[in-house]
This record gives structure tokens, sequence and C-alpha cells, in this order.
């Protein structure tokens, strides 16, 4: 009776106690699950934020740079008529007013395509980049003048359109192209 | 039996709030991730400058002029030079009456969206002031 009594008490407390360690178990389990779970979502949104950051700080680099090409006319503003080396271009631009290209400019982006190619990319602070501009009448796509190497890899590039008039008012494209 | 009744009660709420802290502490995680949307995209930046540059283009080659002077056809056919995918809606306004003088829409552009880059600028001519807007957007 004794040992019944005995066998018969501690039988629903050992079931209790097994009852709590599964229940323990279980939700032990599904939380760890959900911090896991957690944890992949906040790694998803941390990738996907850093890409798109970067993607809109990499956009807004091609566009000051486009700012710069058509708005200002680069320092020295007689880039066009010294001798330039990667220290005395300080920054690189090709208009004589605002959205107005300069022939002269223009002309002497071809000229240095060959020798300056690496000072103009870094004084547009595009330095990593591949740079390409063209120059060409509205409405045509032949460039009138064209600088720079396009990349390889056109579907990483970021083009860039800006228009202005030539100094004799000839309306015209400038796309500049960076990879 | 009311002991036990009260003891699972006591057992769920403690469940209700575990879910309830963790389902909170997931949208805190997520929030501050949730505006990343609303960053300007590469389209919006272009079509800006694009919109501006084209106003200052219009009036520099004189067909802003020819426009009020009543021959919008140097307009209409810059318009369409623009690129593709581009749309714009110009507008000349006299400053005095504030009436429209003449408008005009890039072909294929008529539908106007709610989000839309503008410039505006102001034209002398004839011994009258003109305030022009150019709207873009892509369409």
């Amino acid at each position: 009776m004794a040992t019944s009594l005995s066998g018969s008490s501690s039988g629903p407390r050992a079931g209790r106690g097994q009852m709590w360690l599964i229940d323990a178990m279980v939700s032990g389990t599904f939380i760890t699950l959900i911090l896991f779970v957690m944890l992949g979502i906040q790694g998803q949104f941390t990738d996907k934020y850093v890409q798109q950051d970067s993607e809109v700080s990499f956009a807004n680099s091609v566009l000051a740079a486009s700012d710069a090409l058509v708005l200002t006319p680069g320092r020295p503003a007689n880039w066009d008529y010294v001798v330039i080396s990667d220290s005395n271009l300080e920054s690189f631009g090709l208009a004589s007013s605002s959205n107005v290209i300069s022939t002269a400019k223009a002309l002497r982006l071809v000229a240095i395509n060959a020798t300056n190619y690496t000072a103009v990319k870094a004084a547009l602070g595009l330095a990593a980049s591949n740079v390409s501009i063209e120059i060409m009448l509205l409405g045509n796509v032949t460039p009138l003048y064209s600088f720079g190497t396009k990349s390889s890899n056109t579907s990483r590039s970021t083009v860039f359109e800006r228009l202005a008039v030539m100094d004799d008012n000839r309306p015209v494209l400038v796309r500049l192209e960076v990879g | 039996m009311t002991g036990t009744t009260a003891r699972r009660g006591f057992i769920f709420t403690l469940d209700a709030l575990l879910a309830m802290g963790l389902a909170l502490a997931v949208i805190g995680l997520l929030v501050p991730f949730s505006d990343t949307t609303s960053l300007p995209g590469h389209d919006e930046l272009h079509v800006q400058r694009y919109t501006a540059d084209l106003l200052m283009v219009l009036q520099r080659t004189g067909d802003v002029r020819r426009g009020l002077s009543g021959n919008t056809s140097a307009l209409n056919a810059s318009l369409s030079l623009t690129s593709a995918g581009k749309c714009f809606s110009f507008r000349a306004l006299n400053m005095t009456t504030s009436e429209t003088v003449f408008a005009v829409n890039k072909t294929g552009c008529s539908t106007v969206p709610a989000t839309l880059a503008s410039a505006v600028s102001n034209e002398y001519y004839n011994g009258q002031t003109y305030r022009l807007e150019l709207l873009g957007w892509v369409s």
C-alpha cells in the first residue's frame, strides 16, 4: 500500500516534470528558430540597404561629375591652354558658362585622351572607374567629340545624359558613362 | 480544478507576452530599414537635372522666343529630340496677367503623373516678362 501510494504519488510528479521539459524544449526550439529567422531577415535588409546606399552614393558621384562637366569651366579655368598633369588639374569642366560648352575645351578634351585620361578621371572624382564622355548634337547618335573608354560590362555602367549648347548655340547632348 | 485552470491561464498569458515581445522586436528591427525606398533613385536624379538643362537650352537656342512670337514648331521639334522615355510639358505664362500664353507637350506625353521634376525661369520679350515652367517625368 505504501509502495503503491509512493508509486502513485511519484508517477504524476514525474509526468509533470517530463511535460515541463518537453514544453521547455519545444519553446526553446521555437525561440531559437525565430531568432535565426529574425537574424536572417535583418541580414537581408542590411545587405539590401548597404547595396542601395552604395548605388545611390555612386549615382551621386556620377551626377556631381556631370554637373562639373556642363556647368563649370574646371580649375584652372584655362586648362585647355596649359599643360595638364595629375597635380595641377583640380577639377574638370567643359563649360564657358552654365550649360554652354566651350568648343576650345571640347577639342582639347579629345586631344588629351591618350595622355591625360587618368588626370581627367581623378579631377572628376571618378578615379576608380572607367569614364567615357561623348558630346553629340541633339537628336544625333554620332559623337562630335569623344573621350575615354567605356566599361566592358555595360550592365554595371551608370549613364547620365545632360543637355547644353555649344558656344555657337547648337544644342548638344553630353553623355557621361561610368562603369 | 480551479487551480489548474488558473495556472493554465497564467502560462498562456506568459506565452502571449513572449509572443508580443518577439513580434515587437521583429517590428523594431525592420522599421529602420523600411525607409530605404524613399532614397532618390537614378531616374529621379537624372530627370531633375535633365529638365533644368532642357529649359536652359530652349531659352539659349531661341526656341522660347519663337514660341512667344507665335511659332511653337521649333520648341516642339526640340522636345521631340529629347531622350526616349522622358516626357516634358512646357508652359509660358504672362507675369502680369498670370495667363498661359502657350503650352507645348512632348508628343506622346499627355498624362502628367503626380511625381515629377520641374524647372522655372523668366524670359523678357517685347517689353513683357514671361514665366517659363517645364515639367519633366519618366514615362
